[in-house]
């Protein structure tokens, strides 16, 4: 069975990669110093318990939430090169933080997440003001990519007419796991009841993706489910572009990636593509925290570096 | 009479196509749709399976409104083949066959046995068995619209709507469908197909309903049906008709 | 000495170290105090190396971009050999608690976001650095001063750093306008008049131009606005050999800036100092320089 084989090699990947993340970094450590590290009184217990297992865990769960946002986007959008920015979240939520960060630089960073997500739903509620229930995939698609283009001049603006926030705003802008921990991790970690409604449009999803008119002839109502879908996926995104800033790429590949390895059904590639979207981020991370110790380069370019020769191999290979 | 329609306007942006239309299916009929380009045929077809809502009158099913019925229920009793599909990414021909079953399987789509088994018989009544582990996006037009059809049939309706189905096929996969139209209509189905060859449709089907800017035109059996003035009316041909050889149906003859 | 008595001594003893060592200071989070002496710092931004350096203090950490030159060499000289721990505005948290610090110094701009993981690695001193100007950091150095339990020695170098600084201004022309920035491949980097460097060079009694108003950092200037601040004195630095400038000087509008027309125009090869350094130590070298290029004038 290639599906079972595909799930055991993923698993056992991520596994690995896992494992990496908590024994490699600035400092390298051996299994037995890791398993010491979650005891208090350990010396590597700051490194272990307080550093690498949050940000390995946050790296889970944001690459699985991105990943599944991004699988509800193509599905729903009907095209495997869609992602959560064509919904203009990933934007909104960047415009909310850098004007935060830049109009309002006394306001404590402990609003910058809220400020995002905030931003990440304002641009999903206004897109759907401004194409309604009953629009067409491409008609969101367009416009959505339209409002992102938006959100996305309007940060250039403020960034380009206040530089000495820019550094800071940048920094978020590209996404990263860097200063990320336990907090962090409890941030997200209500947001995880959206997975199991996911899973619950599953069989919709597969009937979307058959067009309009036979999944209605199938029983299936196009807008709630569409609206469902979408409004799922905002939420992933938003609340994962609040906490990490919009890490790129991630809901593109990882879905795109998952759909050659398991097909199109959507009960085994919306888990698939969480898995594929952990193993990613989880790299990212490690690559971008151990390929130049000890700077660290925030993920976001890790996973752009990542995807980038993805896509050009795709190119070559459809030509 | 399970489908009917009264006095039914239906269209896109406001605009009629199928104008104050009253009709009423035969049932266990094969039935075709006939006329000229933008007659409103298509636009009748997606107004019975549920996916243009009516501007004015109503489609009833049963002698209900369609839309107040419960839209599982009606994917049990109505089926629809659009004329063109997307291209589904990384689904094989079985899966998309299976998605036919929807109506009947759980939240997870599931299937039993008896699910396997009616997907199995759709596959074989259409001859695409054989391509059961392909990929749909890597089959020709007419395969892909083959694969399509058996989804359609494992669906399992009374009621089958079909939207030029033969487009894309090759001559003898069109001869093979109608001939298949027939065995689906022993078995107790009725199926109402827009069809765009008056001949082909004259031979195989049992009702003819003829439409022309949105309107019905006439109806009726193939030999009422089929006459010069209506052609020429209809179509604007000038055509004889003859009685096809070895069916003995009407058929015409561009003059 | 009966028991109560020696019980009583050590206690006072122990009461009087106590209350000898605890040092209680106001950093940018509020109230900070620290009751012994830190030997293993991390410093987290050049200013304070700077501080540190001036009181003969030596950090076994500094995030310095994983690159030594960016530590001046007046500092270096004092502060011996440390270990990287990333970028400033990055640092990798694993390689800082690797170094066991018992005191951490961080940049409130940079840092505050992470000084909740910073406080569990090691008490952590957050205070101004970047976007601050010159009074800012002298302030700063204070704190840093009495946190490292060398208060004397700070105020003795503040007050001998305040006389340099006097016998170099006297050295240098009044009543002038001066302009830093630096030059990068597609625009120059303005130091404005509250940017640290700017505020220096007022101190010195020398005039920056007005423009942006109220703009704390570097400004991006393209040759067209560089023309509208038209600046008496410019001085820029530079990185490389091959920048923006290059180019400028070959276009009609560098002919019009008054600063090229009456051969006000100064290079400067080492804009690390100016514009990245930000410290007392910093500030000294930056005036002696100024002292260079336009003492024999006016």
């Amino acid at each position: 069975m290639r599906t079972l084989f595909v799930s055991f090699s993923l698993f056992s990947l991520l596994a690995f990669l896992v494992v990496l993340s908590l024994s490699f970094g600035a400092v390298s450590l051996s299994i037995s110093e890791i398993l010491s590290g979650f005891t208090p009184d350990s010396e590597f217990y700051f490194t272990i318990h307080e550093y690498r297992f949050p940000r390995a865990v946050l790296a889970v769960l944001v690459g699985a939430m991105m990943a599944l946002s991004g699988a509800l986007v193509q599905g729903v959008i009907r095209n495997p090169l869609a992602s959560p920015d064509v919904l203009g979240v990933s934007q909104g939520a960047g415009l909310a933080a850098v004007v935060l960060m830049t109009l309002f630089p006394s306001v404590s960073i402990f609003w910058l997440p809220w400020a995002a997500l905030a931003g990440g739903i304002s641009a999903a509620l206004l897109l759907w003001a401004l194409c309604g229930a009953h629009s067409s995939a491409i008609k969101l698609a367009i416009t959505g990519v339209a409002m992102a283009a938006l959100y996305s001049s309007a940060v250039d603006f403020l960034m380009l007419t206040r530089p000495l926030e820019i550094n800071n705003a940048l920094l978020w802008l590209t996404g990263s796991l860097w200063g990320r921990g336990w907090d962090q991790v409890f941030m997200i970690l209500p947001w995880l009841v959206l997975l199991p409604l996911a899973f619950w449009l599953a069989k919709r999803m597969n009937l979307i993706s058959l067009g309009d008119e036979v999944a209605t002839s199938l029983g299936v109502s196009i807008p709630v489910t569409r609206l469902s879908a979408l409004a799922i996926a905002v939420g992933l995104t938003a609340s994962c572009v609040a906490i990490c800033g919009p890490i790129g790429f991630l809901g593109l590949i990882a879905p795109h990636l998952a759909r050659r390895l398991v097909g199109g059904r959507h009960q085994i590639l919306l888990p698939c593509s969480m898995v594929v979207g952990m193993v990613i981020l989880l790299l990212a991370d490690l690559l971008a925290r151990t390929i130049n110790p000890p700077i660290e380069l925030p993920a976001g370019i890790m996973t752009a570096i990542i995807g980038a020769p993805y896509f050009l191999w795709l190119l070559l290979k459809t030509r | 009479m399970s489908l009917s329609t009264h006095n039914l306007s239906v269209g896109y942006h406001d605009k009629a196509i199928v104008k104050d239309v009253s009709l009423i299916i035969p049932d266990g009929k094969i039935v075709a749709l006939l006329g000229p380009n933008g007659c409103g045929k298509s636009t009748l077809l997606k107004a019975m399976s549920r996916i243009l809502s009516p501007m004015e009158g109503e489609i009833h099913w049963q002698g209900k409104n369609l839309l107040t019925e419960p839209s599982r229920y009606l994917a049990t009793q109505l089926a629809l083949l659009p004329q063109t599909q997307p291209i589904p990414e990384g689904i094989k021909v079985k899966d998309l066959v299976a998605y036919g079953r929807s109506p009947y399987t759980g939240f997870w789509g599931r299937l039993t046995t008896d699910d396997n088994k009616v997907i199995q018989d759709a596959m074989d009544k259409v001859g695409v068995a054989e391509l059961a582990e392909q990929l749909v996006s890597e089959l020709s037009g007419g395969q892909r619209q083959r694969v399509w059809l058996a989804m359609t049939l494992a669906q399992d309706t009374p009621y089958l709507l079909l939207d030029e189905p033969t487009t894309y096929m090759d001559l003898s996969h069109q001869v093979e469908l109608m001939e298949l139209f027939k065995t689906l209509n022993d078995a107790g189905k009725t199926i109402v197909t827009v069809l765009h060859d008056i001949n082909q449709a004259a031979r195989y089907c049992d009702h003819l309903i003829v439409m022309k800017d949105g309107e019905i035109i006439t109806q009726g059996e193939p030999e009422t049906v089929l006459t010069k003035d209506m052609l020429k009316s209809v179509f604007s041909l000038n055509a004889q008709i003859h009685q096809d050889p070895i069916a003995k149906t009407p058929m015409c003859v561009v003059e | 000495m009966n028991l109560f008595s020696k019980i009583l001594f050590t206690a006072l003893c122990f009461l009087f170290s106590i209350m000898s060592k605890a040092v209680t200071v106001q950093d940018s989070q509020g109230t900070f105090t620290l009751d012994y002496v830190p030997k293993r710092i991390v410093v987290l931004e050049f200013s304070f190396v700077d501080a540190l350096a001036s009181i003969n203090a030596r950090p076994i950490g500094i995030a310095d971009d994983k690159d030594k030159t960016r530590i001046i060499k007046q500092i270096k000289d004092i502060i011996g050999d440390w270990q990287s721990v990333g970028t400033r505005s990055q640092p990798s948290l694993e390689v800082i608690a690797s170094l066991n610090p018992d005191l951490i110094i961080a940049d409130f701009d940079r840092h505050a976001v992470i000084y909740e993981d910073l406080n569990k690695i090691a008490p952590t001193l957050i205070l101004p650095s970047r976007r601050v100007v010159y009074e800012k950091n002298i302030e700063a150095a204070t704190v840093i001063g009495k946190v490292l339990g060398k208060d004397k020695e700070m105020q003795a170098r503040l007050a001998q750093h305040k006389d340099i600084m006097a016998g170099f201004a006297k050295q240098l022309p009044q009543n002038i306008e001066v302009q830093f920035g630096v030059a990068q491949e597609n625009y120059i980097s303005m130091h404005p008049g509250k940017s640290y460097v700017g505020s220096v060079i007022q101190s010195l009694g020398i005039a920056t131009p007005a423009f942006i108003k109220d703009q704390k950092a570097s400004v991006h200037t393209g040759l067209e606005q560089l023309l509208a601040i038209n600046p008496q004195y410019l001085i820029i630095g530079h990185y490389s050999n091959k920048d923006i400038v290059n180019i400028w000087e070959n276009e009609y509008l560098w002919g019009l800036l008054r600063a090229v027309q009456n051969k006000q125009v100064y290079h400067t090869n080492d804009p690390n100092v100016w514009s990245r350094a930000r410290g007392t130590m910093a500030a000294e070298v930056i005036a002696q320089e100024l002292v260079r290029i336009l003492g024999k004038e006016g």
